[in-house]
């Protein structure tokens, strides 16, 4: 017994220092991948079935309501084209690089929990597609979290709202930068280091700053739900609500960042300032 | 009888697997602290009524399978299920011949001391804050000790798995 308890005291230590045991551990993910998949299917299918067997009527009121939606999303393109070209001129002027949009791909969350003292979800995809960790995913509404571990089919992502995170964010209104961290439940991320007088109003949007080189820049974070200030106390509480369906959605999108908003040799700066920090 | 061993293990690692299953299938938000740790429940059953097939070993190698598939740090319910497995084998004369309801007592206070160690390994390894939900389950867990164990006993049986027990 107490060998044994001695091993799993060793592998656990290991595979929280070496970054080779933590790779062997992303490998060997793949084993829990058939249990996974006899989990996820069925649900996928009554998903599948409940989707399915929709009424005819239904079906074309969502038709139309889409097609309404597209018109104005078209409409909103447009005026986008002319405002990016504009952009992209003025950047030129000021002469930095562009907010270019790099690839995407999208992703299918695994139907599976997992221990819910932790805020992690699975994606199927994995080193296949050319993943790196530190990538970050998104929905439609918002940044999701980032790829922590990647294992030959599936990966593990580390939601914003786990206590573990952190995203740069900005205000989007102000401009002021601040550091958004988890919680530790799914509906609320938290500003730190926010000092008493700063300009800051309920219904605010955060938006990733790109600071960390991580995020892209823009991308919508989350929206100022609540903002305290008590006398005495040196910095305000800010609860955010993440603008990412984080415990709805199924479909995620996997970014690859292709350019920050940063020249180069500011973010040559960044990159070292962040490995001393991490060494 | 020989050749009955494969298929004891057979029998025992099908309980194992609708015992991930279990643990795996996603609950609704509200729910999700009251899932029960089925897996060490199965455990524990066939530690009190099989120990000649599961033991340490067993609890050992089932715990760090399960590491790999809930995405914990590997070898923290490895290091769990086998001083479990421990305790459980050193009772187990007792162990069985106790009332149900003193059985499920004991599964609430091995539970607890379960998610005391787990608790301590989330702590160092994943940086959480714990709320008063994480101590659910060992609740969880003894409700549903008196209908799994009557479940598994009658799955055992059936199937005639360690009769020399």
């Amino acid at each position: 017994m107490l060998f044994l308890a001695l091993i799993a005291v060793a592998i656990m230590f290991f595979d929280y220092r070496s970054p080779y045991v933590k790779t062997l551990h992303s490998k060997l993910s793949v084993l829990a991948f058939p249990i996974q998949v006899i989990v996820d299917e069925p649900i996928k299918w009554i998903h599948w079935a409940t989707t399915t067997l929709k009424l005819q009527r239904q079906l074309l009121e969502d038709n139309a309501k889409l097609h309404a939606q597209q018109l104005v999303m078209e409409s909103k393109l447009q005026k986008l084209l002319t405002l990016e070209k504009e952009n992209a001129q003025l950047r030129q002027l000021l002469q930095s690089t562009s907010l270019a949009n790099g690839k995407v791909i999208s992703a299918r969350l695994l139907a599976v929990a997992l221990n819910p003292a932790t805020q992690q979800v699975i994606i199927d995809r994995g080193s296949g597609d050319e993943l790196y960790l530190g990538q970050p995913v998104l929905d439609a509404y918002g940044v999701l979290g980032q790829v922590i571990s990647i294992g030959p089919l599936t990966s593990r992502v580390l939601l914003i709202t786990d206590i573990k995170s952190s995203v740069p964010v900005q205000n989007y209104r102000t401009g002021v930068r601040a550091i958004a961290i988890g919680s530790g439940s799914t509906s609320q991320l938290r500003l730190i280091n926010i000092p008493d007088n700063s300009d800051i109003q309920e219904g605010d949007l955060y938006v990733a700053s790109g600071m960390g080189l991580r995020f892209p820049v823009g991308y919508p974070v989350g929206v100022v739900a609540k903002s305290t200030l008590e006398a005495g106390e040196r910095f305000a509480t800010i609860a955010l609500i993440p603008t990412a369906h984080i415990d709805k959605s199924e479909q995620v999108l996997l970014a690859w960042p292709e350019q920050a908003a940063y020249d180069e040799a500011v973010q040559q700066q960044l990159k070292e300032a962040m490995s001393e920090k991490s060494s | 009888m020989k050749g009955s061993m494969t298929r004891d293990y057979l029998v025992i690692g099908f309980s194992f697997l609708i015992g991930m299953i279990l643990t795996l299938i996603p609950f609704p938000q509200w729910a999700v602290w009251l899932r029960p740790h089925w897996i060490l429940a199965i455990l524990i059953f066939w530690l009190m009524t099989a120990s000649h097939r599961v033991g340490i070993g067993f609890a050992w190698f089932i715990g760090l399978f399960m590491d790999l598939v809930a995405g914990t740090i590997l070898g923290q319910q490895a290091l769990i299920f086998c001083i479990t497995a421990y305790f459980v084998l050193k009772f187990q004369h007792w162990f069985v011949n106790v009332s149900i309801f003193q059985q499920t007592a004991i599964i609430f206070l091995l539970m607890l001391f379960n998610l005391t160690i787990d608790r301590c390994l989330l702590v160092i390894f994943q940086h959480t804050t714990v709320n008063w939900f994480f101590w659910l389950p060992a609740l969880t867990t003894a409700v549903i000790w008196p209908w799994l164990s009557g479940l598994l006993y009658i799955y055992q049986i059936k199937l005639r798995v360690a009769d020399v027990a």
